[in-house]
């Protein structure tokens, strides 16, 4: 916490930099461990809510001139409603089905940004520009804004995970015939599920668009869908410090490399991908091996 | 009183028809034996109780309402609840977490306060006799502690009905006997008078506990009486021990 704090003065400001996009990537993580990690449904998709954040908030406050923090807001609540579209999907189609269905939405997305809205508000294939985050370019200043984005995003996460509602949350990945019969509504609390993560995913797009001051179609891409999965498996999804330590355990080394082996980094992920494959909850998350070590429980159980 | 009456049950799957016509009801208080041989519809027959499933035709009235068209949750807070026949248990919690899920599920979106709901768990768990591992995750447990674990998480729904589906499956004698004492205890013990249906075929033990017994073969109800003369039923002897004259 305290080197977090320091960090900006001891660090080269490319590094700086580095950082704040991470913890705003974190942010993005954690949105998907709450449909995902908590309630068990398989988002392929988040870069859908991330993509109508980002952009409600790039479009409000570049083209109809509304102050920055209002239009994250904006692109946040967005990105909140967006989420009842994956969550009543989820209501139809189960695993992978639903994987499938929400791999769709970004690309329906980027679709509709490209071909259907106007060039002069969405800009087309190019993207828009998107005012600096505070108005003026500081980098040290946005990554103080990240840090506690993301401190006040896991504290918003930790309260929903400790509630009842995150309780139901688990219930029903782990079985919904037994959430049924517990008498959860499971068809309200998914659709709950997928909107507190499109809040969450909607207002780490809106940040990230005024961070890098720009936003165009890469937003949708299958990066930003996968990159969160990669490092929830690898933080641990389904707890609160799991995301955050898997984003920057991961996304920093391959940003930074970036600079050493150029765009060879970019397929870094990609291999991180066949992770997924083997370990779809991050039951060898980092994080909560720690954690159920402490606890003398061996892994094998908990299946 | 009628607590539970059923009418003309009609469930199909694809070409088989598992349940045809089913008709009984449950009173207030009764523990009801719910028999048949193999595949004769007894699950199908809970599980569309419990609203996991939807009938193809027929009516499900519960203290005189029309459930029929109901949500499983909602079923649950009308007071019908189930267990599951190969226990389910959330592998991932301690067990106290699962059965406060189900105490909670009773409330609205606020719920009560946590200590209470708390309290109510321990109390379920304590009727089946697993306080003790409040704390515990499942792998910890026996095959037939997590069958009680699985009455524990229906009592915590406070249930008016509660609906045990093979609760004797694969437990030995003397969990058998403790267990049928436990649910013995549970009927005639508790303030409210609980009602129970217990679905088996390990017919010895339970014509002990049972006030009254219904047969189903092939989806249909075949006797309804008392546990003593349906064993002299000619229909259910036929039935168990297939149609050679005995």
């Amino acid at each position: 916490m305290i080197i977090a704090l320091i960090m900006p003065y001891l660090l080269p400001l490319h590094i700086t930099r580095t950082f704040t996009i991470t913890f705003i990537y974190a942010i993005l993580a954690l949105s998907w461990n709450i449909a995902s990690g908590y309630a068990g449904q398989l988002n392929l998709g988040v870069a859908f809510m991330f993509g109508i954040g980002g952009y409600t908030s790039a479009i409000t406050s570049a083209t109809f001139g509304f102050p920055v923090w209002f239009s994250i807001v904006i692109g946040s609540l967005l990105g909140m409603i967006s989420g009842i579209i994956p969550g009543l999907i989820s209501l139809r189609l189960q695993r992978s089905y639903l994987g499938l269905a929400t791999l769709a939405l970004p690309m329906i997305l980027s679709a509709i940004i490209v071909n259907a809205l106007p060039r002069e508000i969405a800009g087309g294939m190019e993207g828009i520009l998107a005012p600096p985050l505070l108005g003026v370019r500081d980098i040290v200043l946005e990554y103080y804004v990240a840090l506690v984005s993301l401190l006040l995003s896991s504290i918003f996460v930790w309260r929903i995970a400790s509630s009842k509602m995150g309780l139901f949350f688990q219930i029903i990945r782990e079985d919904e015939d037994v959430a049924k019969a517990s008498g959860i509504n499971t068809h309200l609390y998914k659709v709950l599920a997928f909107l507190l993560t499109g809040l969450l995913a909607g207002f780490s797009g809106s940040l990230y668009v005024h961070v890098v001051r720009t936003v165009s179609p890469v937003v949708t891409s299958f990066l930003i869908s996968f990159l969160p999965i990669i490092w929830c498996a690898i933080g641990g999804a389904g707890t609160v410090y799991g995301p955050i330590i898997g984003t920057i355990l991961l996304d920093v080394p391959t940003s930074l490399a970036r600079g050493y082996i150029g765009a060879f980094a970019e397929y870094v992920p990609y291999a991180l991908l066949l992770l997924v494959v083997f370990i779809p909850r991050g039951e060898f998350g980092v994080g909560r091996l720690l954690v159920l070590r402490l606890k003398g429980i061996k892994l094998e159980h908990m299946r | 009183m009628k607590l539970l009456e059923v009418e003309g049950l009609t469930k199909r799957f694809g070409g088989v028809v598992a349940l045809k016509g089913v008709s009984f009801s449950i009173r207030e208080g009764e523990i009801v034996g719910l028999i048949g041989p193999n595949g004769a519809g007894k699950t199908t027959l809970a599980r569309v109780i419990l609203k996991l499933l939807s009938p193809d035709s027929g009516r499900i009235l519960f203290e005189d309402e029309d459930i029929t068209h109901l949500k499983p949750w909602e079923v649950v807070k009308r007071g019908i609840c189930g267990t599951f026949q190969i226990p389910k248990p959330i592998k991932a919690l301690p067990i106290i977490s699962s059965v406060m899920a189900a105490a909670l599920s009773k409330y609205g979106f606020k719920g009560s306060k946590i200590e209470e709901v708390e309290r109510k768990a321990l109390k379920a768990l304590e009727l089946v006799g697993l306080s003790y591992f409040a704390r515990a995750y499942p792998f910890m447990l026996t095959y037939a502690d997590l069958k009680r674990l699985e009455i524990a998480r229906a009592l915590a729904t406070e249930p008016k009905l509660l609906i045990l589906d093979e609760p004797f499956a694969g437990l030995t004698l003397t969990e058998i006997q403790e267990l049928s004492e436990a649910i013995k205890a549970l009927c005639r013990g508790s303030s409210r008078r609980m009602s129970i249906i217990v679905i088996e075929h390990k017919l010895s033990e339970l014509m002990r506990i049972v006030d009254r017994v219904i047969v189903l073969n092939f989806g249909e109800v075949i006797a309804d009486g008392k546990p003593e003369e349906v064993v002299k039923d000619k229909r259910v002897i036929e039935a168990y021990l297939g149609g050679e004259e005995v």
